[in-house]
């Protein structure tokens, strides 16, 4: 099958790309640089691609370094890129252009956690302009479904870790600290839970809403166990072969636990995760030693 | 007390200000350079400056966000993203600069039903219901605007409310929708036409009516969300009828079109407790409002509709 992929050089995008091959798909990468989604001009760029109605892979998307703390310029920039971006990307594939379209959207969509496992069911209010312009993406997929009578799919994700990670936060920041000798800091207990997926995961999730042509909507993909942030700490400790503890300090951020259910992409996708986090995390670490 | 008003030269727009006039409110209307607002600007323009405006407007109690294209194309072509820049990218920005310059700190968001989207039944919708828009552009602009600025308002401490207006009508109204087709049909003493089987659920709001919640919620910087309804939901049929007896032809029975279906998925009605309990909201008696309609068109439909706000 033909799949054009917006993103093509970032974390998951490079990933998604031997996946695809791998799974004997055509994949055809479109980076930031040749498809500007800031611009009108993408919306002719893509669809010069759009030949032999392939599905299209939307994964470009502006990610602020600190989702809860952007400013009004940075809300300029999500909405340029994340919405507006899709929107073009979307354009492009009107008219019986594509014959689905697969969209990475992000667990920030749900905003602040009502049940202990989160299903796509869980009322979205976002607390980020990150969470709200990927959610509009989502909204914007769903109405170009209705317009277009085209198969969408929108994958909500965690924060999706493996070698090549560059965003700062939690689980890097530990690996990071570790592969320089220092212990990861856990604030307050470290009860806080957080859901991880690796990047060839998310990939084989793209790939299994590409190749089931019976999916449609939302569903969330992670690998489906709950972590708490002193787990995250402590393993990171043990795939380095540190003895101890982490560091602990008092906590500043009021406790939030956010663990999303997978049951509908392990249903409706047969999407079944591969690597453990310990692994995971083990090969992202080689890969930040081997740098 | 004054206002800044967004969108004053439109539909809602000319009932917002009628009503201040009334009502003594100093308001400063903004809108499209050619329209003959106080304040001439192009809120849609990615070139829009929110500190131009607030050099005219001065200190102001709220603002009243109205400004708004409905588009009725494609979600995702230029005309819905210059949209989505006037319905969810102007407000937080706006009342963003306004904050920070100590000149307002509150805003009313004019939305939208449709961003509470399809329902799986009729049922009554609370003004929390979970947001999911339905799927044309404007209630996924209007359900983008809200959550830019809750967020905002999070991060910079101004305060906002927002008005869920359901279908809108009154002296001003597009001709081509149902109610002042009816009107007209029966003005002319003809059965008016209803498409489909007569039973989809309305629950349409007297633009006065919403000017009212809008003005209320401005000027008491009011926070939460609000329904604006109408006075009690009625089939498109019970409606059809209610335009005849507006205009003195009870005589007249609306006409059933089946083969021509309604809109998929307005079967809905809209909870209106938060707007009575904190406004005193009382939706106009539809007859009433259908009959002030009536006036209006029977005048032919003049521009100037606000004089026929009641």
């Amino acid at each position: 099958m033909k799949v054009v992929f917006t993103g093509a050089s970032g974390h998951l995008g490079t990933a998604l790309r031997a996946c695809l091959e791998k799974r004997g798909h055509e994949a055809v990468g479109l980076t930031s640089k040749e498809l500007d989604l800031r611009d009108d001009t993408a919306v002719t760029y893509l669809g010069s691609f759009l030949k032999d109605r392939p599905v299209v892979v939307h994964l470009a998307a502006w990610h602020p370094p600190a989702t809860a703390a952007t400013d009004a310029l940075d809300r300029r920039r999500l909405l340029e890129v994340n919405v507006m971006g899709t929107m073009r990307v979307l354009e492009a594939c009107r008219g019986g252009q594509v014959s689905a379209v697969v969209y990475a959207s992000s667990f920030e969509v749900y905003g602040r956690p009502e049940s202990s496992r989160i299903d796509e069911d869980h009322p979205t209010r976002p607390l980020s302009d990150y969470g709200a312009t990927k959610l509009a993406g989502e909204d914007h997929l769903l109405a170009f479904s209705y317009e277009e009578s085209t198969r969408v799919v929108a994958l909500r994700m965690p924060a999706v870790y493996g070698p090549g990670e560059k965003t700062p936060r939690l689980l890097p920041s530990c690996l990071g600290k570790v592969a320089r000798g220092e212990r990861p800091v856990v604030e307050g207990d470290g009860g806080d839970l957080r859901d991880q997926l690796y990047v060839d995961d998310a990939a084989k999730a793209i790939a299994l809403a590409i190749e089931t042509e019976s999916a449609t909507g939302i569903f969330n993909v992670a690998d489906g166990e709950p972590h708490s942030v002193a787990e995250i700490a402590r393993l990171a400790m043990k795939v380095a072969g540190m003895g101890g503890d982490p560091a602990t300090a008092e906590r500043k951020k009021p406790r939030l636990d956010f663990h999303m259910s997978i049951a509908t992409a392990r249903r409706e996708l047969g999407f079944v995760p591969d690597i453990a986090i310990e692994e995971g995390m083990r090969r992202q670490l080689a890969s930040i030693r081997g740098k | 007390m004054r206002l800044l008003v967004t969108g004053s030269q439109g539909f809602v727009g000319r009932h917002v200000r009628a009503l201040c006039k009334k009502r003594g409110v100093e308001h400063i209307g903004v809108d499209r350079p050619g329209t003959g607002a106080e304040i001439e600007v192009d809120l849609a323009s990615p070139a829009f400056d929110p500190v131009a405006v607030w050099d005219k407007a001065g200190k102001v109690t709220s603002v009243v966000y109205m400004a708004a294209n409905i588009t009725r194309t494609s979600s995702v072509d230029a005309k819905a993203r210059s949209n989505l820049r006037l319905i969810a990218e102007a407000p937080p920005r706006l009342i963003e600069e306004g904050h920070l310059r100590g000149l307002c700190s509150h805003i009313v968001d004019c939305s939208t039903y449709k961003l509470y989207g399809p329902q799986k039944q009729p049922q009554i919708v609370a003004a929390t219901h979970p947001r999911r828009p339905d799927p044309y552009s404007y209630g996924s602009a209007k359900a983008l605007g809200e959550r830019l600025l809750a967020v905002a308002a999070a991060r910079s401490g101004f305060g906002y409310a927002v008005v869920h207006p359901t279908c809108i009508y009154g002296p001003g109204q597009h001709l081509h929708n149902a109610i002042p087709l009816f009107l007209k049909a029966a003005l002319a003493g003809e059965a008016p036409v209803v498409f489909g089987d007569g039973k989809s659920l309305r629950d349409d709001v007297f633009a006065p009516d919403l000017a009212f919640l809008l003005v209320e919620a401005g000027l008491r910087n009011a926070t939460g969300s609000f329904n604006a309804t109408g006075e009690k939901a009625r089939t498109i049929l019970e409606v059809a009828k209610l335009c005849c007896a507006a205009v003195g032809r009870s005589d007249l029975e609306p006409r059933l079109e089946e083969g021509k279906p309604p809109k998929w998925w307005i079967d809905q009605t809209f909870d209106q407790t938060a707007s009575r309990e904190t406004f005193g909201y009382a939706p106009t008696p539809q007859i009433d409002a259908l009959a002030t309609e009536a006036e209006w068109i029977r005048a032919g439909a003049p521009a100037d509709h606000e004089r026929f706000t009641p």
